[in-house]
């Protein structure tokens, strides 16, 4: 219980600060790789693969994500 | 790349991955996946993959070992997934797993749908998947939440076994990702995941001893026909200069088996050569708990049993470096629309007690891949 509150209250601060704006043309930046979370889903895919199979637990391994978002 | 808003790119994809590790497991696998536009706001994909395994040193045979799956019988079993029920000591491949998957991204003006149908198959198992997920972009698209389910059925037929028995996995996935600064990028994931029907691995033995009449009897694991999941977890990527980032993570996971784990994990990039070179070296570090029926050794037959290392304690470490180079770099090909990309991963893990059937405690594994990358119009 105590878990959940404070995903909770992540979650909310979260929201929160996407009040946050990098408007677009200020996004250059953003858009370079080095910024990007798993450019490469395949490859996280066959690691993630590999190490569900040698330990006892799974998921939250994040989504691609980043990048300048500007399409 | 699948950013919320974006389509994917149009792309080949090919890449040659392998795993050798300690216990004599020798996996190669090539992959080909492709994702294609058919109309402005649609993309089609797809993927093939086939495992080639040998798993030499882990085969071995074990006469009257009593099975609770479907019968209290004593039967014959062995101790890897081979199709081969004799020799063992060759490196000859055992065992071939083919995955096919296809499917389709949509846009619907900034919100992103996709939807994906996998297919397993090799000679003791299948499973079908079905994923979908919707990403919607907010606050300037600053902020997305993305939303994923997996459905599965998988179903498990070992060898020198009669029956068949069904898995079935839903996994829901909540992910707030927030553009903090040009130079600060965070993620929140939250998971959860039931797993129903048979859970356990029927090629692993569990001897149970009684030390007062020094009578043993060999068992399969048995195990609850139920498991809940859930993990959270919290990353980051932080912009250090104009050419280098560092992404942290972090991880927490609990289950109803009493699993319980902490992941920490860093990731240093950097690009060279106008950004046509990207080099990465990451280290990520795992603490577990084991399961609450977990026993290294058993004295009596208990209502659930495993000796699978994957639910004994555990501290793990994984090194990793890879890199991707734009093929503009290499002189005789010039072609900036094919990337080619490489990893190399160690990792070691250290289990509270040695496996039960190598009697190792320390698992060292090699994974290497490399591949490229084509873009198309």
């Amino acid at each position: 219980m105590k878990l959940i509150k404070y995903i909770l209250l992540i979650l909310i601060i979260g929201l929160c600060l996407g009040c946050t704006t990098v408007e677009p043309w200020e996004r250059e930046g953003l858009s370079s790789p080095i910024m990007i979370f798993d450019k490469n889903p395949i490859e996280k895919g066959i690691k993630i693969h590999h190490i569900e199979f040698r330990e006892g637990s799974a998921g939250a391994t994040g989504s691609q994500s980043g990048g300048c978002g500007c399409g | 790349m699948l950013i919320a808003q974006q389509l994917p790119a149009n792309e080949i994809q090919v890449d040659f991955n392998s795993y050798f590790d300690n216990y004599g497991v020798e996996i190669i696998y090539p992959e080909v996946s492709f994702s294609k536009s058919v109309s402005e706001n649609t993309s089609i994909n797809g993927r093939v993959l086939v495992d080639v395994i040998t798993t030499a040193s882990m085969k071995s045979h074990f006469d009257s070992v009593y099975s609770f799956a479907n019968t209290s019988k004593g039967l014959d079993a062995f101790t890897s997934a081979s199709k081969r029920t004799h020799g063992g000591s060759d490196n000859n491949p055992d065992e071939l797993r083919g995955e096919f998957g296809i499917g389709v991204v949509q846009l619907f003006d900034e919100v992103n749908v996709s939807l994906t149908n996998l297919y397993s198959i090799e000679h003791d198992y299948s499973s079908e998947t079905i994923a979908g997920s919707i990403s919607v972009p907010m606050a300037k698209k600053n902020t997305t939440i993305q939303l994923g389910l997996v459905k599965s059925w998988d179903k498990i037929f070992p060898q020198t076994r009669t029956w068949i028995e069904d898995k079935s996995v839903i996994s829901s996935t909540l992910t707030l990702s927030q553009i903090f600064s040009t130079g600060f990028i965070g993620q929140i994931e939250l998971f959860y995941s039931n797993l129903s029907g048979f859970l356990s691995d029927p090629y692993q033995v569990v001897t149970v001893v009684n030390f007062d009449s020094a009578f043993f009897q060999k068992y399969e694991n048995i195990y609850p026909d139920y498991r809940n999941r859930g993990a959270a977890g919290l990353r980051t990527i932080i912009r250090l200069n104009d050419v280098s980032s560092l992404q942290l993570a972090y991880r927490y996971y609990l289950d109803d088996w009493e699993v319980k784990s902490h992941t920490i994990s860093a990731l240093y990039e950097h690009l060279f050569f106008d950004e046509k070179l990207l080099f990465g070296a990451g280290i990520r570090s795992y603490f577990q708990t084991k399961a609450k029926f977990f026993k290294a050794e058993y004295n009596k037959l208990e209502e659930y049993m495993s000796v699978d290392p994957k639910l004994n304690g555990m501290i793990s470490n994984e090194l990793e470096f890879n890199f991707s180079l734009n093929g503009s770099l290499i002189p005789i090909i010039e072609n900036e629309k094919l990337e080619f990309n490489g990893r190399f991963n160690f990792y070691i893990r250290k289990t509270d007690s040695p496996d039960w059937h190598s009697r190792y405690d320390v698992l060292y594994a090699y994974l290497m891949s490399a591949g490229f990358r084509f873009l198309f119009d």
